[in-house]
């Protein structure tokens, strides 16, 4: 009896610091929401009073002016190709290191593994070097080379130890059966890694979307900027127009959240993935 | 099978595609980085690097501007740490105790992870904004402590500390996640044999979930190690320019204005190889105690 008791005592104040919490981690997103549709005057009466009514002209300036949509687009593009080359060249590449055996592989994992170490700031300088002497500034089928080459770290530690759970019974099956290695890899071991790929690919993507460093420094052009960049130039060009930069920050943040809801256990086994592997 | 798995040509296409790209987008520009950083060099194509060799290194260990980002940057990880990862792991075990309404607390918790880092500091932005109608400062006058406000991010006495919050705030919900993918791999029985024995409240956080939560709390440790040291963009959005008297001034957001705003790609590379030794050390000192622990284990 005591101890129930005290369980619903505990349970309280859970709850209360969840719901503390909560609101904390909620609150900006939504008087982000109310700033969006409210005029300049309004934002700087309060920035946290209702709007009194709803001015959807700051998504269309944010949209049109501000070419959010442009810039969300863009980044898609830049996370989908990274997405296709690290997962594939990655997959391949692990299934080596998993399956095969050859001189100094161990080596060669602990290499790529080890690029987890490697910050951003250490490749720039020499990059942007080369990238000016080549005249391969704005170039998104080289910047995805770049992203792909940041996720290879991640993306090889976790599928490596992916494969190394697939029963090599299968494998050898196949091949008693005529199938060469390149038939056994596209038939049966990337349809087998998927589950893998998909949660390394999620924290790629997540990479990707937030990287700043890279688009500010390898992207002069601003047709093909990023959402990252995109939203701070606009920040930083309207400056005084809140109301537009608010609701750019609305149409950054409100696809990722419908995203996050629809695809909650996918995304955080995704993360918790890249975690407990590293 | 034997043959297949020794043979070459398989080994080598399949392995090329990586580590060619590895190679050139990691490798060598992290060498290039080291021996940039022995020379001087404007950011223009035509004029050729100049070696000076350590000078560049002489000139940041006597710049007042590079030790004060040593500094911040240090205060910066000890209070992130100190932050991230008891909070992260407190609300993580408590949320796996709380059936109600768990999908929704873990996705209020969680989501300010996955928004775009611009989008967040913009938010902060407003938080802090400087005067009395910045939502904290107005949040303050409400609660009668109109003595407190402040100018948030221009004052550097609060200046750092605000960029931590905003940093802790995105962060948590990640630690959170960690330590509940730590405790699907706790049997449940080993908690039960140990509150028969009498463990409860925080001796049972001290004896039984600590020691089993050890590995993700050593991990989440080295992350956020490692994440703060190379920090730019929260730093970059909310100060540009590092803040009242280098208040807020951190090792990444140095090399990038003393590179791209300066033209001193020399000293930028010499920054960027500090930090990248920093976090190489941390990784490889964190690793070392990691296999020590697992040969223990088996």
């Amino acid at each position: 009896m005591t101890k129930r008791k005290k369980h619903s005592v505990g349970f309280y104040t859970a709850f209360m610091l969840f719901v503390i919490v909560a609101v904390i981690n909620v609150y900006p997103m939504v008087f982000s929401i109310f700033c969006s549709f409210k005029g300049n005057l309004e934002i700087f009466s309060s920035f946290t009073a209702l709007p009194k009514r709803l001015r959807f002209e700051n998504y269309v300036t944010a949209w049109e002016v501000g070419r959010i949509g442009r810039y969300f687009l863009n980044t898609i593009i830049l996370a989908v190709g990274t997405l296709g080359i690290s997962g594939l060249f990655g997959a391949m590449a692990s299934y080596i290191l998993s399956r095969f055996t050859f001189k100094g592989k161990s080596k060669m994992y602990l290499l790529f593994i080890s690029g987890m170490m490697i910050p951003i700031q250490a490749v720039l300088i020499p990059l942007s070097y080369l990238f000016g002497k080549l005249g391969i500034m704005n170039n998104y089928p080289v910047l995805i080379l770049l992203y792909a080459a940041f996720c290879f770290p991640m993306t090889i530690l976790i599928l490596t130890g992916f494969m190394n759970s697939i029963p090599t019974e299968l494998e050898e099956a196949m091949v008693i059966d005529g199938a060469s290695i390149y038939q056994v890899f596209y038939r049966m071991i990337l349809p087998l890694s998927m589950p893998g790929i998909v949660s390394v690919s999620i924290f790629n993507f997540i990479q990707v979307w937030n990287n700043l460093l890279f688009p500010l420094i390898f992207i002069s052009d601003k047709d093909k900027g990023t959402i990252s960049m995109g939203l701070l130039a606009f920040f930083g060009e309207y400056s005084t127009d809140y109301s537009a930069s608010m609701a750019g920050i609305c149409l950054t943040t409100i696809p990722v959240i419908i995203a996050y809801v629809f695809f909650q256990d996918k995304i955080e086994n995704g993360l918790m993935s890249g975690a407990i592997k590293g | 099978m034997e043959k297949i798995r020794k043979n070459k040509k398989t080994i080598i296409l399949f392995l090329f595609p990586a580590v060619i790209l590895y190679l050139c987008f990691e490798v060598i520009p992290v060498v290039m980085s080291i021996y940039f950083s022995f020379n001087d060099w404007p950011g223009i194509q035509a004029v050729p690097l100049k070696f000076v060799g350590l000078e560049n290194y002489r000139n940041l260990f006597q710049n007042a501007v590079f030790l004060k980002s040593l500094q911040n940057v240090f205060i910066y990880v000890i209070v992130s740490v100190v932050l991230q990862v008891p909070l992260g792991f407190a609300l993580g075990l408590l949320i796996h105790h709380f059936k109600k309404g768990q999908r929704f607390f873990k996705a209020a918790f969680f989501i300010p992870m996955i928004l775009s880092v611009t989008a967040v500091a913009l938010l902060w932005n407003f938080i802090y904004f400087p005067t009395e109608k910045g939502i904290l400062n107005s949040f303050l006058i409400k609660l009668g402590l109109q003595d407190f406000t402040q100018q948030w991010l221009v004052n550097p006495k609060t200046s750092l500390l605000c960029l931590i919050i905003v940093s802790t705030w995105t962060s948590v919900g990640y630690y959170m996640i960690i330590c509940l993918a730590g405790l699907t791999s706790v049997p449940e029985s080993v908690i039960e044999a140990g509150q028969l024995d009498g463990a409860t409240g925080w001796k049972k956080i001290r004896h039984l979930y600590i020691p089993m939560l050890w590995d993700p709390i050593k991990m989440s440790t080295i992350m956020v190690i490692t994440g703060v040291l190379k920090i730019f963009d929260t730093v970059y959005i909310l100060t540009p320019t590092g803040g009242t008297n280098n208040s807020t001034v951190v090792p990444a957001l140095l090399m990038y204005n003393e590179a791209y705003r300066y033209g001193h790609y020399g000293t930028g590379s010499a920054i960027a190889t500090v930090i990248f030794v920093l976090s190489a050390l941390v990784s490889v000192v964190s690793l070392k105690l990691m296999n020590r622990r697992e040969s223990i284990e088996y």
